[in-house]
């Protein structure tokens, strides 16, 4: 009986160490995932129009991020994937800025073509006085 | 007691300049272009959330790093926060004026 119960625990124990295992967070990983994700938020919202050298800078730190973590991974290197965190970070850094920019550029766009479809603002000279 | 924090700040600044840790230069640009913006008050009023994200990064950029490449990383991300901040406020600010012209 209490050899079972000893197998029984030492079966949970080992398919705890291995789901541990498969959900050690994998912060490389998810960074580049955001990077990714917010990238591609702001490619939907035309930052490449607005804002074409952050969303390059984005593209390329994205790109660098993971091409550094394949070969950290490939080489068991923990420098090299604390490296493309920091850079799909940095990526992600850049996509928030060109979605921004662009739409900063966007509202002025509209705003300026609302205050030419209004004219100028009454002057004194011109006013709506008789 | 203003004495004291001078000190205190002299010994930290020593202290890790000893332990080889610097500040990248990059961080004190990114403070004066948050003050710009936190000076302003119809840019800051409009992203409060922005310019405390901003403010934490700057913080983080500021603290003295041994690896230049933290250093570097801390400072971009600084300014991008900060650049982001200022962005998101100019959008604010043409959007409220079209409200204001009765646009869309």
């Amino acid at each position: 009986m209490k050899t079972s119960q000893a197998a029984q625990r030492l079966c949970l124990g080992a398919a705890l160490a291995l789901c541990a295992c498969a959900t050690v967070p994998q912060p490389s990983n998810d960074a580049i995932r955001d990077a990714g994700n917010l990238v591609a938020q702001a490619e939907d919202a035309r930052a490449s129009d607005y804002a074409p050298q952050e969303m390059r800078a984005a593209r390329e730190k994205l790109q660098a991020a993971l091409e550094l973590s394949r070969q950290a991974r490939n080489s068991n290197d923990s420098a090299g994937l604390v490296r493309s965190r920091w850079l799909a970070e940095e990526a992600a850094a850049d996509a928030r800025l060109a979605e921004a920019r662009a739409q900063a550029s966007r509202m002025q766009g509209l705003l300026r073509a609302r205050q030419r479809e209004l004219g100028p603002p009454p002057t004194p000279a011109n006013g709506s006085q008789p | 007691m203003k004495h004291a924090l001078l000190w205190i700040a002299a010994a930290l600044a020593l202290s890790a300049c000893w332990h080889g840790a610097v500040k990248d230069p990059g961080a004190d640009k990114a403070r004066a272009e948050l003050n710009r913006l936190e000076a302003d008050p119809q840019l800051a009023g409009r992203v409060p959330v922005a310019i405390r994200e901003a403010e934490e990064a700057v913080k983080a950029a500021e603290a003295p790093q041994k690896d230049a490449d933290l250093s570097s990383y801390l400072v971009y991300i600084a300014d991008r926060k900060v650049q982001t901040a200022r962005a998101l406020a100019e959008a604010r600010i043409a959007e409220d004026e079209l409200k204001g012209l009765g646009g869309p």
